[in-house]
């Protein structure tokens, strides 16, 4: 399994990331390296074995319901740490490029 | 009097005595930062006013003398969230960052008297292993300042090994506490996943991710872990638990099976000297009349890229959070929406934290999860279900944690990434599975600490904290000090 500079740039767009040329050639040949040690595992027998995919013992996924609360001193806090708010609102830049639409 | 040096236990007798008042003790601990503090380099942020404040308080109302922790001091790590002060994780990303909350466990130790001195400094983001990824500032190894402190809890090691502070709160995704404890001496527990609530604390990988204690003895550690344990509404994988961890502190370790898994005892892998030093405490153990077996867990070695697919993969997308809209850094003169998250990320996020992301992104992605998130799952099981057959049989395991000694500040900063990876064979097993590991020292190399784990089965503290008391009983290592470039230490 290897990657090329190609796909890094692909996957650093999917993770809001970007990379000049030379960092996306030094991180391309960093993570080859740390997939070919990754790809150790292909050398163990995982047929039949359910993979695990939670920290807790049993297993489980665990739900709560999903409750709304207010607290006016929280929201003023939370808002101090916003880039910039309008009343209660945060305020984000402009979502439309040049006007055009977007997806 | 040094106060530096002395444990929780000791520091609560000469409270309850009235031989010391809580603002004395906080007063001569900032004192004491001051004065190593520039050296060791170990607090992102102090808040001396507060802790004075706190001290006062607890004073007036005088120490309880059925509570070991009443007004003593602790540092928390840096991506465990306070609304005193900054919460950083040592990233450019959040250092400016306020929380709106207490985390649970600075809640707990809040209500249990602790008075919090500081945070401390860590790998940006808790990736790393040796503090040296820290955004804000680098710490050394109070034993050598020209070594690393480990990490990715360096900051909270070294806080306690060189005496600023008896404790401190850590996380460890997969060696983060242990590790540092190791390179520096020290107590370290990595509890039993769902231990402890991760409301507050940062996440890295969720289903990794656990806080601990570290401490300068058992005794410490474990009343510490009762304090901050417990189910909390805020997080659901949090356990509901009746334990008292310190149950069986003082019990003898007679006859008591203890596992010695022949992968961590590998020539190839662990360095010599550590390696004798570890032999040399099973011995002791064996003397304080355990029973040692040798087991095999022979997919050990896999568990590092099994991890690092993993772990890289949950903080792909925990990390997603940081857009520079709600909080945190944001990027400036950015002409869209899409425009500011790339900046801000790009800006914000060192290059370790960026490399982890885009491999958790191939990790999880369709042409790769089979072979990388996917098969890391499977190989996840085979680990935890080898440490759960091994555990049927024995009590616990032991072996070293670390397969060196606390290495230079130079020779890290110039490894290449996978070289640092493989250095966590011997603690990323114990994430993987969910388990309990409890470094404690076990002697030097040149004069450099070396320390070993004891592993047990999911919510057997009790039984760790059992052995390393025993093992603290009848040895000294936990006792000796680093001597300070500078001749600070008293």
């Amino acid at each position: 399994m290897k990657v090329n500079e190609k796909m890094i740039s692909e996957i650093a767009s999917i993770m809001k990331l970007e990379f000049s040329k030379e960092e996306t050639t030094e991180l391309t040949n960093e993570l080859n390296e740390t997939l070919s040690m990754l790809n150790t595992m292909q050398e163990v027998d995982t047929t039949d074995i359910e993979g695990t995919f939670y920290g807790t013992v049993n297993q489980q996924s665990y739900f709560r319901k999903d409750e709304p609360h207010q607290d006016k001193e929280e929201v003023k806090s939370l808002l101090a740490n916003a880039i910039d708010s309008e009343g209660n609102q945060i305020k984000v830049p402009a979502i439309l490029e040049d006007g055009e639409g977007g997806a | 009097m040094n106060l530096h040096t002395k444990s929780i236990e000791e520091l609560h007798e000469l409270l309850v005595n009235k031989e010391l008042t809580v603002v004395e003790l906080v007063e001569s601990i900032f004192d004491f930062i001051e004065k190593t503090e520039p050296t060791v380099g170990a607090f992102i942020s102090t808040n001396k006013e507060a802790a004075l404040a706190e001290a006062k308080l607890v004073d007036e109302r005088g120490v309880d003398a059925d509570n070991l922790l009443d007004g003593i001091p602790v540092a928390v790590k840096d991506n465990i969230v306070t609304k005193e002060g900054k919460t950083t994780a040592a990233s450019k990303m959040l250092e400016d960052f306020t929380s709106v909350y207490d985390a649970t466990v600075v809640e707990k130790v809040k209500k249990a008297g602790m008075i919090i001195v500081g945070k401390a400094n860590l790998d940006e983001f808790a990736m790393g292993g040796t503090t040296e990824t820290s955004k804000l500032q680098q710490t050394v190894n109070p034993w050598n300042s020209k070594k690393v402190p480990g990490g990715s809890s360096g900051g909270s090691a070294a806080a306690v090994a060189a005496g600023m502070v008896p404790a401190s709160l850590g996380t460890d995704t997969g060696g983060s506490i242990r590790q540092p404890a190791a390179y520096t001496n020290l107590v370290g527990l990595k509890p039993t996943y769902g231990t402890i609530s991760r409301y507050g604390v940062i996440a890295f990988a969720s289903s990794l991710d656990q806080v601990g204690p570290l401490t300068r003895t058992v005794k410490d550690n474990a009343t510490l872990l009762n304090a901050v344990s417990g189910k909390d509404d805020k997080d659901n994988t949090s356990a509901d638990l009746t334990i008292d961890f310190t149950e069986k502190i003082g019990q003898k370790i007679q006859g008591l099976k203890i596992g010695v898994p022949k992968e961590f005892f590998d020539e190839n892998l662990v360095e010599v000297h550590v390696l004798q030093t570890v032999h040399q405490a099973v011995e002791q153990l064996k003397k304080l009349g355990a029973e040692v077996i040798e087991v095999s867990l022979p997919h050990l070695k896999y568990g590092v890229p099994a991890y690092y697919a993993i772990a890289t993969a949950e903080a792909s997308s925990n990390l997603q959070r940081f857009d520079g809209i709600r909080y945190g850094y944001s990027a400036e003169n950015a002409k869209s929406l899409e425009d500011l998250y790339v900046k801000t990320r790009s800006e914000g996020f060192g290059s370790e934290v960026k490399r982890r992301i885009v491999l958790g992104g191939i990790s999880l992605s369709v042409e790769h999860y089979e072979e990388l998130y996917g098969k890391a799952t499977k190989v996840r099981t085979i680990i935890r279900n080898e440490f759960e057959v091994a555990l049927k049989e024995v009590d616990v395991l032991v072996g070293p944690s670390t397969t060196t000694v606390a290495p230079n500040i130079e020779n890290k900063e110039g490894q290449e990434p996978v070289e640092a990876y493989t250095d966590d064979v011997l603690t990323v097993g114990v994430n993987l599975a969910g388990i309990p590991s409890l470094n404690i020292p076990v002697g030097f190399h040149e004069n450099m600490p070396v320390g070993m784990q004891i592993i047990g089965d999911y919510f057997e503290e009790a039984t760790l904290y059992q052995v390393g008391y025993a093992f603290e009983q009848a040895t000294d290592y936990h006792e000796q000090y680093p001597t300070l470039e500078g001749g600070t230490q008293e």
